[in-house]
């Protein structure tokens, strides 16, 4: 996995929303509704979206679960330079894989060498890009059944269900 | 016939049983020295049945069309109205090179909606079943090249639309660059023949069989997708057209009354604010969301303790890897000692807990970041969230206004024609996505030849045929085949270049002329036409110039063939319509016949006139019947050259003095 992906099909569900279609309702486009301000330009800020609510709540789904589609390789300029985004997302991340770590430099350096890399466009290794994904993708599950499956009827649809499910104590 | 045919002269036509009276039209042509004609008619009176069938004559576009309903349409709208007929006839009478004849019957069997082709060869009698052109022709006359042909002034809008890509698709069409990539595929033909016949066969026929089917499919879903971009294009066109001139219309509407433009106006403002309002919202709430520091304090917390937590244990502080590399290559420890095995794995095993530059890299501009946060009050999130709300309900209200402020005028047309351009937007809306997104879908791995993008089955063919070289032996020759291809691709695209170049440089040289009292010159004409120090063009502007670009684009093909244009002075000044005039007059080579209006005929029609001496045939074209007596009663006023009891139900007339003075209201002729 050197890439960031998406979720094109489920294997064992062939109702369940893809992310293209869901992103379709969402992303910026030439259009007659609200996609036309869309503040959503890449397929990319669904993915960061996602990872966003698997790390609140903690929910992984494996990659072996779904036929998945290429997104980008590195982290878009939106959400890289413009905003800092990917380093606090990778911040949270890291907090999360290293808590059980219980203060113990050893293992949490272990942990962070076998998370990152910057030799790599994400900026994650292998495993951590891996591990990534399955947040991203636990998260898209919870976004999915807060949407009953189906895509948003109009960006503030999305937005207001999307901030409720930030606000939920966990 | 295998003579080459470098001129096409259309010399008339008729028409029998069709929503166009039962009349003959001849375009006479003392010497072959005659290349004007110009044929007016009363609005709704068959001019777009015409043209349609001036089309037909020369490319069954009829056949191409798959939808029974459409088909159905297209047959209808051929039909006459009043008195559908089962079947209806027209001929074409044409002369290639100045001398040779030739008849194109068109005979229409609106019950089965179907079509069938008679040709009459040279001045003989016998006509054979078929559309039977000479083969030298038949190469030129392609569906694109037909249709860019035939013009009507929409196409100044296409030309400088960058979406459509028009000025490129219309030099590639009339110059016929296309037989360059119709050459590069005879080489694929050839290769396909090839693999068939070779007996070096690398696999078992089965897999080549398996092999080719898989190439197959994909090839047909590819045509498809081409087909469907293409229909969609042509679609699009065709609803931007329809845009194009309700936007017309509506600023017209809008002119004549300043009352209705202003109101307008300032709610079509008040819109534009609120959708620029909510569009800065959205972005205020995504911002929000891209720095979770920021919109809650939990993370502002657990980020900011871990970072100190790190900071305690000095993390980080990194050894490269390159250190623990060379110790483990290296004869001795740092201690002194021989450097065996069991240390060498100890230090593979250890090395892990000390950071890398790698991680290092990543982990201390994070932390930075995080020291470099500032919280904010949670409120503030909440705040922007419900700006969202209050800013999406003044675009409704704005939206409402509009559409009270419309109805309120006691304008019908208006609130049609916005509902209308509604309607068409949503209806672009879907081609739109087609277009610009999924056909051009990367390749990804997992997809398969039902895909509708276009680059996905371009690579899966590509991988396919890589699989078929390989197994017929034939990776040579495919190499080659792909340089030739290569190397046609270079020669179309500097033609297209040069082409386009020479066509600008023609076009400038006009412009003092043509636009003297604005002159704009052309800077580029690649995918649509823009100007030199200036960014757009009234429309008058933009029609002299698509007329410039015409004139100097169809002067170059080696084939003289008629330039057929439907209302070829409308939406354009008198000056403009008088230098059109001469531009034509004086710079056209190819026979020019054009429908017009009666509002076109002033300052058009008698330019070319006086430019041509009078060598052009004027023609007045109209129905006989009840709501047309007083048109009848003028045509009596000018019996020479006038067709009147010729035809049953229509009359033609070639009396120049009936041209000028013909009107739409007859009345008014004599006020």
């Amino acid at each position: 996995m050197e890439r960031f992906w998406q979720i094109k099909s489920k294997s064992d569900n062939t109702e369940f929303l893809s992310m293209e279609k869901f992103n379709e309702s969402i992303k910026k486009k030439k259009s007659n509704d609200q996609r036309l301000f869309s503040p959503f330009k890449e397929s990319l800020d669904l993915f960061y979206l996602c990872l966003l609510i698997g790390l609140k709540y903690k929910v992984k789904s494996s990659t072996e679960k779904y036929v998945l589609g290429e997104l980008t390789d590195e982290w878009t300029k939106d959400l890289q330079e413009n905003s800092n985004a990917k380093d606090y997302i990778i911040a949270i991340y890291l907090t999360e894989v290293t808590k059980n770590a219980k203060g113990n430099k050893g293992t949490i350096k272990e942990i962070l060498n076998r998370s990152l890399d910057s030799k790599k466009k994400t900026s994650l290794s292998k495993e951590g890009l891996k591990e990534i994904h399955e947040y991203c993708f636990g998260g898209y599950e919870k976004i999915v059944e807060t949407f009953n499956n189906q895509p948003p009827s109009s960006i503030v649809d999305f937005l207001f269900k999307y901030k409720k499910l930030l606000d939920k104590s966990v | 016939m295998s003579e080459n045919i470098n001129s096409v002269k259309i010399t008339g036509w008729s028409y029998r049983g069709l929503n166009v009276p039962d009349y003959d039209i001849n375009l006479s042509d003392p010497d072959s020295k005659r290349n004007f004609s110009l044929i007016l008619q009363l609005s709704g009176q068959g001019k777009t049945t015409t043209l349609n069938l001036l089309r037909y004559s020369f490319y069954n576009f009829l056949d191409e069309i798959e939808n029974k309903q459409t088909r159905k349409e297209a047959f209808d709208a051929l039909n006459n109205k009043e008195n559908p007929n089962e079947k209806g006839e027209f001929k074409l009478f044409i002369k290639l090179n100045n001398e040779i004849n030739y008849t194109i019957n068109l005979k229409f069997d609106f019950k089965d909606y179907k079509i069938e082709y008679f040709t009459i060869a040279g001045d003989g009698v016998g006509s054979d079943p078929g559309l039977n052109l000479p083969e030298s022709l038949k190469d030129h006359i392609s569906a694109e090249f037909i249709k860019k042909s035939f013009f009507n002034l929409e196409l100044a809008d296409e030309l400088f639309d960058e979406q459509e890509k028009e000025t490129d698709k219309t030099i590639i069409n009339i110059c016929k660059l296309y037989f360059l990539e119709k050459i590069g595929n005879a080489f694929d033909l050839y290769k396909k023949d090839f693999e068939s016949k070779t007996g070096n066969l690398k696999v078992s026929n089965e897999e080549l069989i398996s092999f080719k089917h898989a190439r197959d499919k994909i090839e047909n879903q590819l045509n498809y997708v081409t087909k469907k971009e293409n229909d969609f294009l042509e679609k699009r066109k065709m609803l931007k057209n329809e845009l194009n001139s309700l936007n017309n219309e509506e600023k017209k509407i809008r002119q004549a009354n300043n009352q209705i433009n202003e109101k307008l106006t300032a709610a079509e403002e008040a819109i534009r604010d609120c959708e620029n309002d909510l569009s800065d919202s959205f972005n205020n709430c995504y911002n929000f969301l891209k720095n979770p520091m920021k919109f809650s304090n939990e993370y502002f917390s657990l980020l900011n303790n871990f970072e100190k937590n790190l900071t305690k244990m000095g993390i980080p502080k990194s050894v490269g890897e390159s250190f623990f590399s060379e110790l483990i290559e290296s004869e001795e420890c740092l201690c002194g000692n021989h450097m065996n095995e069991k240390m060498k794995e100890s230090i593979n095993q250890n090395k892990l807990k000390f950071l890398t530059d790698e991680t290092y890299n990543v982990l201390n501009p994070i932390k930075v970041k995080i020291t470099q946060t500032t919280s904010v009050e949670k409120s503030e999130f909440d705040i922007v969230f419900k700006e969202l709300t209050k800013k999406m309900g003044d675009l409704n209200k704005a939206k409402t206004k509009l559409s009270n402020v419309t109805k309120s005028f006691d304008q019908d047309r208006i609130v049609e024609i916005r509902d209308k351009k509604s309607e068409i937007n949503q209806k672009i809306e879907p081609i739109n996505e087609f277009i610009d997104n999924i056909i051009n879908q990367k390749w990804q791995d997992t997809d398969t030849p039902n895909t509708e993008s276009k680059k996905s089955l371009e690579k899966q063919l590509s991988n396919i045929t890589k699989q078929i070289e390989e197994a017929t032996d034939t990776v040579k020759l495919g190499k080659q085949i792909d340089l030739i291809k290569k190397y046609l691709s270079e020669i179309k695209k500097d033609s297209l270049d040069e082409i386009s170049n020479s066509i600008i440089e023609k076009i400038n040289i006009e412009v003092p002329r043509v636009l003297k009292y604005e002159p704009i010159f052309v800077k580029s004409i690649k995918n649509k036409i823009t100007f030199k120090d200036r960014t757009g063009a009234s429309q008058g502007q933009k029609v002299r110039i698509t007329y410039l670009f015409l004139i100097a684009l169809l002067n170059r093909s080696s084939l003289k063939f008629p330039f057929i244009v439907d209302s070829p002075a409308t939406a354009i000044d008198d000056l403009s319509k008088e230098e059109v005039a001469k531009s034509l007059a004086n710079y056209i080579d190819s026979q020019y016949i054009a429908f017009l209006l009666t509002p076109e005929r002033d300052d058009f029609a008698d330019v070319l006139d006086e430019e041509l001496k009078k060598n052009i045939n004027l023609i007045v074209a109209f129905p006989k019947n009840k709501y047309t007596e007083n048109l009848i009663a003028q045509a009596k006023e000018f019996p020479d050259n006038t067709e009147i009891e010729k035809f049953t139900n229509g009359i033609v007339s070639y009396n120049r003095d009936f041209f000028y003075s013909f009107r739409g209201r007859s009345n008014k002729i004599r006020d």
